[in-house]
């Protein structure tokens, strides 16, 4: 049978950024050139980075290759710009003529690590080879001038007669049997595990990095993002040295960043903030961090005021999963979906106003969690989503409230150290309406007193006035009897709207923590009459 | 030009060199000066800016790179004020967050000085070498505005062939 070829050739031209240069680099290469065709490339990527480049500007890295001598610290004289970062990406078109098609059919199951193949395949002699299979990516040729745009891409972590495992699971737009897969080799290598040099982007700005193995036992990171804003990362390979490294080091001022489908491993920090700085901004989607045991090793150390979102993130082999530094005590939020913890702390929060949520933990639908100033070593959650102990004639889901039981983690003083039960946005009309919500504890011995008014609430914000979007904060009155009864209780209050729009319902707890357990369920749909 | 490696001291310029811990363990390194021969002559600067393939790009991507770069000039040298001015700044907050992460008090003295020198230098270097940048770009719109060299676009069949900018962007 004839194998046909079905990779899709680009079928739109896509124009290069106006005033952007493309240039090749070649750690194989025996002689640098000027880097501006493929076989007069660059030996080093710094060629490329140390010197001024106007924004757009690219440069393909050859796959396959490894530089490993002569190394020296990362340095990158320019900036990017919003629409034209500067770009630095291994080969995904297929430039240098080492991309190959599988001789074998494959077997895509979105969401697994495993592609099954037809037969025994023989496409992975060397090792940590990339794939997609057809139709997820496009190539160009030798004649790419741009980021090529393939998001599907995957690493294989391993090999067997039956099929490939993935670093990641497979989240392209293929299904079923009888696919045809490109094999490309592995992300080309910049340094040793054991060299002590970093890529650091020090007030630089909208640089976007793809497909690059950055190895290196560099303290404060193999990739180190100190003042600078807008770096984009994407199928990256970050590798310590199995000690005292950083994957990814967020320095000195404020770093913001995204960083997708990439994997760190072999470090004692995975992503780590200096200890006293912070105000980060940092997204992760589809990533793997892999501590392999290394001693006192942690996933992600948070900083002060960071802002992170964590999406489809698993931890796997390290001590803990998620910490904030000693000295980050204020301000960190953190929304986590589908991430899969696996350390036996796997969550360790100090700072008293710092918030963790979680949606779909560790994969499991519908499994939502909050965390405030917690340590999670007994899987305490201060908010966890439930189905126990539902309320007949209520809603399908319970949130179950577990006050931390270090006794000074919550307070009705402020907000910032308060629980927030729940935020509705409710579109209304005008008309007056009345929002309860329902309250369980199961044990009234867990109480020695009961919550006041004043620790815990329900309130509505709306507008109140006919023209203009001033809004009124009103808050329940009620009680619950907590200690003395274990039937439902409710905390109700009403709304009056002048104008049709949002409303939002909140429910505030904070009444710090007692000798018992100061536990209860929360129904978490409103009757609304 | 010699572009040398990343570790450098420019010289005696830095006020306060960092040297406020414990003796590393580990060998000084060689530090070099940014090298440069710089031009004195058009023609040595119409063969210098293509060091940074400034004679590829179009005048008027020059002029944005110019305008970007001195911006980004202003922003490093800032930067590097404040570690020329305050060296143990920059330790300290090296020194700061190795203790925080639990290292001991002679690890973190040895690894916090030199991570501050590396710092330094880093700054020093970012420093020089924009303003050696900016001169280039500053130069070869000079060499094209008075005409010693030409976009390949405004060249006619009189102008020389050396001297002709063969644009690629």
């Amino acid at each position: 049978m004839t194998k046909k070829l079905l990779f899709i050739a680009l079928l739109l031209f896509v124009p290069q950024f106006a005033g952007a240069t493309v240039y090749y680099i070649d750690f194989g290469t025996t002689t640098s050139g000027t880097g501006l065709t493929k076989d007069l490339a660059y030996r080093s990527i710094d060629e490329f980075t140390a010197v001024a480049r106007s924004a757009g500007d690219i440069a393909f890295v050859r796959r396959g290759q490894a530089t490993t001598t002569g190394i020296i610290d990362l340095a990158f004289t320019s900036d990017g710009t919003v629409a034209s970062p500067i770009t630095i990406s291994a080969d995904y078109d297929n430039i240098w003529g080492t991309n190959a098609t599988s001789a074998v059919t494959w077997t895509a199951t979105f969401g697994s690590k495993f592609l099954a193949s037809s037969a025994s395949s023989t496409d992975f002699g060397t090792a940590n080879k990339w794939v997609y299979l057809m139709g997820d990516c496009a190539e160009t040729g030798a004649t790419a001038t741009v980021l090529n745009t393939c998001a599907y891409a995957y690493e294989v972590a391993s090999t067997s007669p039956a099929g490939i495992d993935l670093y990641l699971p497979y989240k392209g737009n293929q299904s079923g049997s009888g696919k045809e897969m490109r094999v490309m080799l592995a992300n080309p290598v910049w340094n040793t595990a054991a060299g002590d040099f970093q890529w650091n982007f020090d007030l630089d700005q909208f640089w976007t990095v793809k497909g690059i193995h950055v190895k290196g036992t560099d303290a404060n990171g193999q990739i180190e993002i100190d003042s600078g804003g807008g770096q984009s990362f994407e199928d990256m390979i970050l590798e310590g040295n199995g000690a005292s490294d950083t994957g990814l080091g967020l320095r000195d001022d404020t770093a913001v960043f995204v960083i997708k489908k990439s994997r760190i491993f072999n470090n004692v920090d995975g992503v780590q903030t200096t200890s006293g700085t912070g105000f980060n901004w940092g997204s992760f989607f589809d990533i793997l961090i892999d501590c392999q045991n290394v001693a006192t090793s942690f996933g992600i150390e948070f900083g002060m005021a960071d802002n992170v979102y964590l999406d489809s993130v698993e931890f796997i082999q390290c001590v803990t999963d998620l910490r904030q530094g000693a000295s980050n005590l204020f301000g960190m939020s953190a929304v986590g979906r589908n991430v899969d913890l696996s350390a036996a702390t796997f969550v360790a929060i100090a700072g008293k106003t710092d918030r963790l949520y979680f949606e779909d933990y560790e994969g499991i639908v519908g499994d939502n969690r909050q965390f405030l100033h917690a340590n999670d070593a007994d899987e305490g959650a201060n908010i966890l989503s439930t189905t126990t102990n539902l309320r007949v004639g209520g809603g399908p889901i319970n949130a179950y409230v577990n006050p931390r039981t270090d006794v000074d983690s919550l307070s009705a003083n402020s907000r910032l150290t308060m629980l927030k039960l729940f935020e509705y946005p409710i579109y209304t009309d005008d008309s007056s309406k009345t929002y309860t919500m329902y309250f369980n504890s199961t044990s009234t011995t867990g109480w020695t007193n009961d919550p006041t008014a004043s620790e815990f609430w329900i309130e509505c914000e709306y507008y109140a006035e006919t023209s203009g979007a001033d809004r009124h904060l009103k808050k329940s009155t009620g009680v619950v009897d907590f200690n003395g009864s274990t039937t439902w209780q409710t905390l109700s209050v009403t709304c009056d709207p002048t104008q049709s729009g949002i409303l939002y319902l909140r429910g505030w707890y904070g009444k710090p923590k007692e000798a018992g357990s100061n536990f209860f369920f929360m129904d978490t749909t409103p009757v609304i009459s | 030009m010699k572009t040398t490696t990343k570790k450098i001291i420019a010289g005696v310029g830095i006020a306060g060199s960092i040297a406020l811990g414990a003796a590393l363990n580990e060998p000084d390194p060689v530090y070099t000066k940014l090298e440069w021969d710089k031009p004195t002559k058009d023609s040595e600067w119409a063969e210098d800016v293509k060091k940074e393939n400034f004679d590829i790009k179009s005048t008027g991507v020059l002029e944005t790179m110019l305008e970007s770069h001195t911006a980004k000039l202003a922003r490093e040298e800032l930067e590097l004020k404040k570690y020329q001015e305050c060296p143990q700044c920059i330790y300290y907050e090296f020194y700061e967050g190795f203790i925080a992460d639990g290292w001991s008090e002679n690890d973190a003295v040895a690894e916090a000085t030199k991570q501050a020198q590396e710092a330094t230098d880093n700054a020093t270097w970012s420093v020089e070498k924009l303003r050696q940048s900016v001169e280039r770009m500053q130069a070869e719109l000079d060499l094209r505005a008075k005409g010693y060299v030409v976009e390949e676009k405004d060249a006619t069949k009189n102008t020389d062939p050396d001297k002709i900018r063969k644009i690629n962007d």
